[in-house]
C-alpha cells in the first residue's frame, strides 16, 4: 500500500507492530514465494490462519460433543452412542448433518435484525479468542501485548448473542433465559477478571506467550503450585467463574431445560441453533486452553525431559483434562437457584478473588514470586 | 496494509453510525453503537494505543452497552417496532451536528501538523500507561495514583448513592420478602 491516502498519523504504527507477525516456517516460506507482492503474502497467510482456526474450532467442537455424550453416559452407567462408528465416534457428524438439513424456521413475530444477528456473534468471539491461544512457541496466530485482557473483553462480548437473540426471539422463555444470562455474566465477569489479573500479577506479563514462558522448567514452576496457596485459590476461582461464564451446569440458567424449555435458543432451529451449539463447545475449549496457559504451564511439558513430545500435544492434553473436569461438574452437581448463584458470586467468590489478588500483590511485592 | 485496515474500520464505523441514527428500534440502535465502538477500538489499535482499544471493548462495548441493552429490554418490550424515525426534536439536532462537525474539521485542519504522531513518543502501551499512572519516586509530581484512587472512590460513592436512591427504604424491602422458612 504505497498510496499516501491516509493521514500520516497512521504511519508510525508500522514501526512498532502491536500484533506480532506470524514467524513460523510456513509463513516465511509463503513470504519468500510471494516476493515483492507483500499484500499477497498477507492475504494468503491470513486466509491460512483463518482456515486453520475454523478447522480447529469445528473439529474440536465435534470431539467435544462426542466426549460430552460419552462422559455423561458413563457417569450415569450408560454406554452412550455406540452404533455410529467406533463407540459412536461418528455421532457428532450425524448430528451435524441432521442440523444442516433441518429447515431454518423463522417465527413471524421475531425482531428480524437481532434474531438473525445473534447466532453469528458467539462463533466470532470464540474464533477471535482462539487466535491468541499459544499452541507452541510458533503455533499462535497472534500474540498481542494485552492477550489476557483481549480474551476477557471477548468473553464479555459473547453474552450479547444470548441477550440479543433471546430478546429478538420475542418469546418469554427466551427473554427470561437471556435476562438470567446477562445477570450471571455481568456478575461472574468480575471474579473472572480478578482471577485473570491475579495471573497477570503473578507472572508480570499480559501476553499469552510470555505467561507460558514464565512457567519454564519443572511442573512446580506452574502458577498453580509455584505461588503458595494463591495460585491454587485463583485456579479454583477460575474454574468456578469460567463454568458460570460458559453457562454450563450447575450454572446453566440461560437454557435450563426443565424450567425454560430451551432458554435463549428456544426459537432457533437448524443451522442457527447449530451455531450456538458449536460456539458453546469452542468456548469450552478456549476456557480450558486459557486455564492451561495461565495455571498449568500451557504447552510446556511437566518435566523438561519430556520435551520431545511437541507443545500442541501438551496443551491439548491439559486442556482436555480441564474439559473433562467441566463435564464432570455438569453431570455431578444439580443446578443451583438463580439467587444462590448470585449470592455465591457477590458474597463469596468475588471477595475471595479480591483478597487473593491482594495476596498475590503482597507476594510479588515482597519478592517471594 | 494499515491504510486498508484504517479504511475498513472507518467504513464500518460510519455505516454503523448511520444505522444507529436511522434505526427504528432502540435495540438495533444499541447494537449499531456497539459496532461503532468496536470499529473505533480497531482504529485505536492502529494508532498504537492497544490498551485504549481493548479498554474500549471491555468497558464500553462490553459492560456499559450490556447495561444499556439490559435496560432497553426491561423497560420496553417489543411493542415499539413502529417508532417513527425522527421527531420534531431531531431537526434541532441537525444544525447543531453540522456546527459540531465544522468545528471539528476546522480544528483538525489547523492542527494537522500536531496530529502526525512521533513514533518514539508513542505512549499507548499498557506498560507506559501503568508507569505514568503509578510511578512512585521522590518527586511528588510523577504518578497520578492519588487521582486514580480518588476517581475510584467517586465512582464507589456514585454507586452507593444509586443503591440508596433505588431502595425505597430498607425496612419495606425486608417486609416484602417472605420470612425465612415460610415455604
Amino acid at each position: 500500500m504505497s498510496e499516501p491516502a491516509v493521514p500520516s498519523a497512521l504511519e508510525p504504527a508500522s514501526a512498532t507492530e502491536t500484533v506480532a507477525a506470524p514467524t513460523s516456517a510456513i509463513a516465511d516460506w509463503i513470504r519468500d514465494l510471494c516476493g515483492d507482492q507483500e499484500w499477497l503474502a498477507w492475504v494468503v497467510i491470513t486466509l491460512i490462519g483463518l482456515g486453520a482456526l475454523a478447522a480447529l474450532a469445528s473439529v474440536s467442537a465435534m470431539v467435544l460433543v462426542w466426549m460430552e455424550r460419552k462422559v455423561s453416559a458413563h457417569m450415569q452407567l450408560r454406554l452412550g452412542p455406540m452404533r455410529t462408528g467406533w463407540h459412536g465416534a461418528l455421532q457428532p457428524m450425524a448430528d451435524g448433518l441432521k442440523l444442516l438439513f433441518k429447515e431454518g424456521l423463522l417465527p413471524r413475530t421475531t425482531d428480524l435484525f437481532s434474531y438473525l444477528l445473534a447466532p453469528f456473534i458467539p462463533m466470532a468471539t470464540a474464533l477471535l479468542a482462539l487466535a491468541v491461544i499459544p499452541f507452541s512457541e510458533t503455533w499462535q496466530l497472534a500474540d498481542p501485548e494485552l492477550g489476557i485482557i483481549y480474551v476477557a473483553a471477548l468473553s464479555g462480548m459473547s453474552v450479547f448473542a444470548i441477550l440479543i437473540g433471546s430478546w429478538g426471539s420475542n418469546n418469554k422463555y427466551s427473554l427470561l433465559g437471556g435476562m438470567r444470562a446477562a445477570a450471571q455474566a455481568l456478575s461472574y465477569e468480575i471474579s473472572l477478571l480478578l482471577v485473570l489479573m491475579t495471573a497477570v500479577l503473578m507472572s508480570g506479563e499480559t501476553a499469552m506467550q510470555a505467561i507460558v514462558q514464565s512457567q519454564e522448567g519443572y511442573f512446580w514452576n506452574w502458577w498453580l503450585i509455584r505461588a503458595p496457596g494463591v495460585g491454587f485459590i485463583a485456579f479454583i476461582a477460575f474454574i468456578i467463574s469460567a463454568t458460570a461464564e460458559l453457562n454450563r451446569a450447575p450454572f446453566d440458567f440461560a437454557e435450563s431445560e426443565s424450567e425454560l424449555t430451551g432458554g435463549f435458543h428456544t426459537e432457533y432451529a437448524g443451522m442457527a441453533f447449530a451455531m450456538f451449539f458449536l460456539a458453546e463447545y469452542v468456548h469450552l475449549l478456549v476456557a480450558a486452553c486459557l486455564g492451561a496457559v495461565l495455571f498449568l504451564g500451557g504447552y510446556l511439558p511437566p518435566v523438561p525431559a519430556l520435551a520431545f513430545i511437541p507443545g500442541p500435544v501438551w496443551l491439548l492434553v491439559k486442556a482436555f483434562g480441564l474439559v473433562f473436569l467441566f463435564m464432570w461438574f455438569r453431570w455431578t452437581f444439580p443446578r443451583l437457584r438463580i439467587d444462590q448463584l448470585l449470592n455465591l458470586e457477590w458474597k463469596f467468590l468475588m471477595p475471595v478473588a479480591l483478597l487473593n489478588l491482594l495476596a498475590a500483590g503482597a507476594l510479588r511485592g515482597w519478592g517471594w514470586l | 496494509m494499515l491504510t486498508v485496515y484504517f479504511w475498513l474500520f472507518s467504513l464500518i464505523a460510519v455505516l454503523c453510525g448511520f444505522s444507529l441514527l436511522t434505526a427504528r428500534h432502540p435495540i438495533s440502535a444499541a447494537v449499531s453503537l456497539i459496532g461503532v465502538m468496536l470499529a473505533i477500538s480497531g482504529i485505536y489499535g492502529l494508532l498504537d494505543a492497544p490498551f485504549l482499544g481493548i479498554a474500549q471493548i471491555l468497558v464500553y462495548a462490553g459492560a456499559i452497552m450490556m447495561l444499556v441493552v439490559f435496560v432497553i429490554m426491561v423497560l420496553n418490550s417489543a411493542k415499539d417496532r413502529t417508532t417513527p424515525r425522527g421527531s420534531s426534536y431531531s431537526w434541532i439536532g441537525l444544525p447543531l451536528g453540522a456546527l459540531m462537525s465544522i468545528v471539528i474539521i476546522a480544528g483538525v485542519g489547523r492542527s494537522a501538523e500536531a496530529l502526525t504522531a512521533d513514533p518514539d513518543a508513542v505512549q499507548g502501551t499498557a506498560q507506559n500507561i501503568g508507569r505514568s499512572l503509578f510511578t512512585f519516586s521522590g518527586d511528588a509530581a510523577t504518578g497520578w495514583y492519588v487521582l486514580f484512587e480518588v476517581v475510584g472512590l467517586v465512582l464507589l460513592a456514585a454507586m452507593v448513592g444509586a443503591v440508596v436512591l433505588a431502595k425505597r427504604s430498607l425496612s419495606s424491602i425486608e417486609a416484602d420478602e417472605p420470612a425465612e422458612g415460610a415455604h
